[in-house]
C-alpha cells in the first residue's frame, strides 16, 4: 500500500517538475521562500536574476523598504532608476529619506524624490537636519498628500513658520500614525491667517511627540489639521502637559495606549483615560520614582489595564523594592503582566528585587530591542 | 520527548526543541497541551522527516521565547532610523550567518529530495528555516549568496532573460550599493 502511495507521489512530483517550465518549486512557494529574506539581502537579489517569475517577487521586496542616505548620490541614484524603471515605482511600500545638515545633499536632489508619482506608499520617514526651505516644505507636502499614506515619521527643523505650515496644507486624511519630533528655531507666534484654509484633516489613531518639538502651539491651535479625537496610542517622553491641553480632551477617552517618562515633575491622573490597557513608563530613577508611581496609583481599581511596563534608567535596589512593594500591592482584575524593559544580563540581576510581582506570576522582562509605539502600531494595525 | 507518526507509519521519538522548529507541530502541542498521544504528520514520510528534524550544531534560528517578547538582543536606539529598517538590520543579523558543515550537508540533496524537504517545510511551516538555506551559497563561508546560475541549476529552472534584462535588473538592483 505504501509502495503504490509512494510510487503515485514521485511520478506526481516528475510530472509537476515537467510541467512547471521545468522549476521544482511552485511560484507560490517561491514567493514564501523569498518573503523571509531580508529586503537588502545579496540573495534577494541573486533570486531577481535567476528567472522573470523570481525577478518580479525579488524586486518587489527589495523595493519594498527603501532608505535614502545622506549623499546627493544616492538620491540621484535613485530618481535616475525610478525614472527609467518606474514599474518599481509601485513596489515601495516604506520610504526613509535622510537629509543632513550639510550641504552635501542638494535641495534639488531630495525635492525630486519627494515628487515622483509613488502610488503604494504607506510609511513615509523623513529626517531632515538641516531648515527645511519653503521650497523642500512644497515639495514635502506632495509626498504627504499621498493618499496612500499610513504613517509619517518626521524629523525637521525650521527657520520660517509658512515652511513649517506648508508641509501640512492638503496632507493626506488617510495618515493614522504621527510621530513628530519637528522644531521651529525662531519664528513668532502663529496667526491665524498663516494658516491656509482646508478642510482636510488628519485624524490619527497613533501620535508621538518627542520632547525635541515645540510646536505645541502648533498643535493646540484650532486651525492645526490634526484632529485627536481618535487618539488610541500617545507617547509623549517628558511632555506630559499634553494631556492637559483642551484640544486633547476627547482623545482622554479613546487612548488604550500610554507612554511617558517619569522625568516629567507631575505625575498623571489616568483615572481620567477609563480605557487604558497599555502603559509604559521611562526614564524611572531613584529621584522620579515617586511620579512613577504616584501616577500608578491613580488607576482605578476597575481599570481594565492589561500591560505596565516599567523602564528604569538606573536600577538600585531601593527603587526596584519600592515598586515591586507598591505595584504588587495594588490590584487590577486584566492586568497579565508588569514588564521590566532591561536586557536579559540586567533582568537576571534584578528580578530577585520584584519578589512580589515574580509570586504574583506578574513580572516579565521586555526586550529592549522593541520600539513601544511601533509595536502598538502594529497592534492597531491587526486590529483592523 | 514527543512522538511523531510520519506518512509511512514510522514513528518518530523526538526533542520537543527541535519539533517546535515547525510552526504546526509547535501549535499542535499548545492546543492538546502534554500528552502521549502520537502526532500523525501524513504529509511527511520518514526520509524528509529525518531530515527536516536533524539536529543543526550550525546557529540556531528558533528565538527565545520569552513569555512576553521574544529576542534576546539589545539595540541601541537610533533617533535617526527608523524602526522597521531596524527591523530588517536585525533580521539580516540574524540570517546571514555562516553556514555550518551540517547545513552544506543538508542542502546537498538530489532534486527530488529538494522538493519533497521544501513540500514538507511548508506543510510544518518552517519555512524561514530551510528556505534561506537554498539560497546562501553552500560553497563559502563568507556569508555570500548562491549565484542566480546555480540557483537555476538547483531548482532546475530556464533562464528566460535576454541579456539586456539581465543587465538592467543588475543596475536596478544596484541603486543603494555604497560607492
Amino acid at each position: 500500500m505504501y509502495l503504490v502511495s509512494h510510487l503515485r507521489r514521485r511520478s506526481r512530483i516528475h510530472k509537476h517538475i515537467e510541467e512547471e517550465n521545468g522549476c521544482i518549486l511552485p511560484q507560490e512557494l517561491v514567493d514564501e521562500c523569498l518573503s523571509h529574506l531580508p529586503s537588502s539581502s545579496r540573495e534577494l537579489k541573486a533570486c531577481s536574476l535567476v528567472c522573470r517569475a523570481w525577478c518580479y517577487t525579488a524586486q518587489r521586496l527589495i523595493f519594498n523598504v527603501v532608505s535614502v542616505a545622506w549623499t546627493t548620490v544616492q538620491y540621484q541614484r535613485l530618481e535616475k532608476t525610478l525614472r527609467v524603471s518606474p514599474h518599481l515605482i509601485p513596489y515601495i511600500r516604506t520610504l526613509a529619506l535622510h537629509r543632513s545638515s550639510s550641504p552635501e545633499v542638494q535641495s534639488s536632489a531630495f525635492e525630486k524624490i519627494c515628487t515622483l508619482p509613488f502610488t503604494h506608499l504607506e510609511n513615509v520617514y523623513i529626517f531632515h537636519h538641516s531648515d527645511v526651505t519653503l521650497q523642500s516644505a512644497k515639495a514635502m507636502r506632495r509626498l504627504l498628500s499621498l493618499p496612500t499614506l499610513r504613517l509619517l515619521d518626521i524629523q525637521c527643523t525650521f527657520e520660517e513658520s509658512p515652511a513649517f505650515l506648508a508641509i501640512w496644507d492638503g496632507c493626506s486624511p488617510s495618515i493614522r500614525h504621527l510621530h513628530l519630533r519637528c522644531r521651529k528655531r525662531s519664528f513668532g507666534p502663529l496667526r491665524a491667517k498663516q494658516f491656509s484654509v482646508s478642510s482636510v484633516r488628519i485624524v490619527p489613531e497613533s501620535l508621538k511627540i518627542d520632547l525635541s518639538s515645540n510646536i505645541d502651539e502648533w498643535l493646540n491651535h484650532n486651525q492645526c489639521p490634526i484632529d485627536f479625537s481618535r487618539l488610541a496610542v500617545l507617547a509623549v517622553d517628558a511632555h506630559t502637559a499634553v494631556l492637559s491641553w483642551p484640544r486633547m480632551a476627547p482623545s482622554l477617552r479613546t487612548l488604550e495606549a500610554l507612554n511617558f517618562s517619569s522625568r516629567g515633575k507631575d505625575s498623571i491622573d489616568l483615572s481620567l483615560l477609563p480605557n487604558l490597557l497599555f502603559l509604559r513608563i521611562d526614564s524611572i530613577s531613584w529621584l522620579s520614582v515617586q511620579v512613577a508611581l504616584d501616577t500608578i496609583a491613580t488607576i482605578p481599581a476597575s481599570s481594565r489595564i492589561h500591560e505596565i511596563i516599567l523602564c528604569i534608567a538606573t536600577p538600585e535596589a531601593p527603587v526596584c523594592d519600592q515598586l515591586d512593594a507598591e505595584i504588587s500591592g495594588l490590584s487590577f482584575p486584566y492586568l497579565s503582566c508588569v514588564g521590566l524593559e532591561m536586557p536579559i544580563p540586567d533582568y537576571n540581576r534584578w528580578a530577585p528585587h520584584f519578589s512580589r510581582l515574580c509570586f504574583k506570576d506578574l513580572l516579565v522582562r521586555t526586550s529592549t530591542g522593541n520600539d513601544w509605539f511601533e509595536t502598538q502600531i502594529h497592534r492597531r494595525n491587526a486590529l483592523h | 520527548m514527543v512522538l511523531l507518526v510520519t506518512s509511512d507509519n514510522e514513528q518518530f521519538q523526538t526533542e520537543k526543541d527541535i519539533v517546535e522548529r515547525s510552526v504546526l507541530i509547535k501549535n499542535m502541542l499548545e492546543d492538546v497541551g502534554e500528552s502521549d498521544q502520537p502526532i500523525p504528520l501524513p504529509n511527511v514520510s520518514s526520509s524528509v522527516l529525518k531530515k527536516v528534524t536533524q539536529p543543526s550544531t550550525g546557529p540556531t534560528e528558533i528565538d527565545v521565547r520569552g513569555r512576553y517578547l521574544s529576542t534576546a538582543s539589545t539595540t541601541v536606539e537610533s533617533p535617526s532610523r527608523p524602526p522597521i529598517l531596524e527591523q530588517s538590520q536585525d533580521e539580516t543579523r540574524k540570517r546571514t550567518t555562516d553556514i555550518s558543515e551540517w547545513d552544506q550537508k543538508f542542502i546537498t540533496v538530489d532534486q527530488e529530495m529538494l522538493f519533497e524537504i521544501i513540500l514538507a517545510a511548508n506543510y510544518l511551516d518552517i519555512k524561514s528555516l530551510l528556505c534561506r538555506r537554498w539560497l546562501q551559497d553552500g560553497s563559502q563561508h563568507d556569508q555570500g549568496a548562491r549565484p542566480p546560475e546555480e540557483i537555476r541549476k538547483l531548482f532546475n529552472i530556464v533562464n528566460d532573460f535576454t541579456p539586456e534584462e539581465e543587465a538592467q535588473i543588475k543596475k536596478e538592483n544596484e541603486w543603494a550599493e555604497d560607492r
